[in-house]
């Protein structure tokens, strides 16, 4: 098997490599399953059975940097590392693996395409050009994280964390997450422009979605799960109440 | 009264998107906005499809799956609020499809932590997945199978509660067509908040990053002024 078709392979693979996630091993099912293809590409003398219950153990970071560990991995079994080199390697990527990629992924880059796509829907682009846009621009970024990953990792192996330093991924977050503000300024001021369709009293509505962003900005990240059961509360009310009729100005 | 053809189409849509919120790819078809305008397409409604994914989307904006953290599920649910909102049609029928979408959205966030646990009794113990490379291979994919599965179940439960919602709704519901999106645009102002508090922390000082938001502020009303 050449180097190229072990990266594809990884790569693809890496793609399931969330498919077991469970609360004992997290990812590390996953993992393991990843690197069969470097099973009979290893050198050293361990048992295939001691290698699988090594590389299925604990592990926990982004799954678009997994890909990265991957390469990583498999650089060094093939290179015919010693095993407790090895594990003690894979437990150090865990946690600069998981934290740089939810900084970057989770927590700016797809909220950022999240509010594009949904400014642009507003604004009244087509839906089949919102959902296109959308899944076209977030996936360049994904697609080439887990591709760059796989090929950094098989390059420099046990010297990969200087390849994750020269990447930056706090840099591109911050970059992201500055657009995000200047984004999410345009999507407040036009829901203010709109008013979203609402009749009077406008005033009730405004102040109703001012108080609602303030509160999250007061509350942060500790209020997000409450979103959904927001939304539920809000229907639930209005139409418990039969609320609407006088809350909208006759036409 | 939905075509079987129709209904096996949403299912497979369940399935996949169900998959793609964890288990396979994650390309973000499991986004209630994709996922939702995919729905109102298979059903004809494209725009309402987006209507429907893009309010839930607004209220799932701010939650972020770090390190496994119990969320809500919203991708799978905008299609059983799609269903709804077709259905019933009209304001009532965004409404009531909105609501549902965020009860099934937390359901499918509960039947994830099961999903969870039960990846844990296929995978069995360390020294049996260390067995052989066919054990593990089939374990792992076993696991996949059963999120599709899952994906495909809160959808068909999905469907038949939404189908069933009574008409007399109507009644009840006194919002027009368009002051109810923005009704149920409320708990997206509140996660835009909670963005903004997370994404400001990244400015030296506060003074940039307001500045920023004001442009944009001005920028966007300023948009909708000139769109009248």
């Amino acid at each position: 098997m050449s180097d190229r078709s072990l990266k594809w392979q990884l790569v693809l693979r890496s793609l399931l490599i969330q498919g077991s996630w469970n609360y004992r091993t997290l990812l590390g099912a996953g993992v393991g399953w990843a690197l069969l293809p470097v099973l009979r590409k290893r050198r050293g003398a361990e048992p295939p059975s001691a290698w699988i219950a090594r590389q299925t153990a604990h592990f926990n970071a982004h799954p678009y940097l997994t890909p990265l560990a991957l390469g990583a991995l498999a650089r060094a079994e093939t290179g015919g590392a010693e095993p407790e080199r090895v594990q003690r390697f894979r437990d150090a990527l865990r946690g600069p693996l998981g934290s740089l990629g939810d900084g970057f992924v989770w927590g700016s880059w797809r909220p950022l395409c999240i509010l594009t796509a949904l400014l642009a829907g507003v604004l009244g682009a087509p839906p089949s050009a919102v959902v296109i846009g959308f899944i076209v621009v977030y996936n360049v970024a994904h697609l080439a994280i887990r591709g760059w990953g796989v090929g950094l990792g098989l390059e420099m192996g046990f010297t990969v964390a200087e390849g994750i330093r020269r990447m930056d991924l706090p840099g591109w977050a911050e970059r992201t997450a500055k657009m995000g503000v200047l984004i999410l300024g345009v999507a407040s001021g036009v829901a203010l422009g709109l008013g979203l369709g609402f009749s009077p009293p406008r005033i009730l509505f405004l102040g109703a979605a001012s108080a609602s962003f303030v509160i999250g900005f007061l509350g942060g990240e500790s209020l997000q799960r409450w979103g959904p059961i927001l939304l539920l509360g809000i229907v639930l009310t209005a139409f418990a109440a039969g609320a609407g009729p006088w809350l909208v100005a006759p036409e | 009264m939905l075509e079987p053809v129709v209904v096996g189409a949403l299912l497979l849509l369940g399935a996949w998107v169900a998959l793609d919120g964890t288990s396979f790819a994650q390309v973000m078809v499991s986004r209630p906005l994709v996922s939702g305008t995919l729905a109102g397409w298979i059903l004809g409604d494209a725009g309402l499809g987006l209507l429907v994914g893009g309010l839930l989307e607004a209220a799932h904006l701010g939650a972020v799956p770090a390190g496994g953290a119990r969320i809500a599920e919203p991708g799978p649910a905008a299609i059983p609020a799609v269903v709804a909102a077709i259905s019933l049609g009209g304001a009532v029928g965004v409404a009531a499809g909105v609501a549902q979408g965020a009860l099934w959205s937390v359901l499918g966030g509960a039947s994830m932590v099961w999903q969870r646990r039960l990846n844990g009794v296929v995978l069995g113990p360390l020294e049996e997945l260390g067995g052989s490379e066919r054990s593990l291979s089939r374990r792992h994919l076993a696991c996949v199978a059963l999120d599709a599965l899952r994906g495909t179940l809160l959808v068909a439960t999905g469907i038949v509660v939404a189908v069933m919602l009574p008409a007399s709704l109507e009644q009840s519901w006194g919002f027009d067509g368009r002051s109810t999106p923005g009704i149920l645009a409320l708990p997206g102002a509140f996660a835009g908040g909670a963005l903004l508090r997370r994404w400001s922390t990244v400015f030296r000082g506060t003074r940039r990053g307001a500045a920023l938001f004001a442009g944009g502020l001005f920028a966007g009303w300023l948009l909708t002024s000139a769109m009248g």
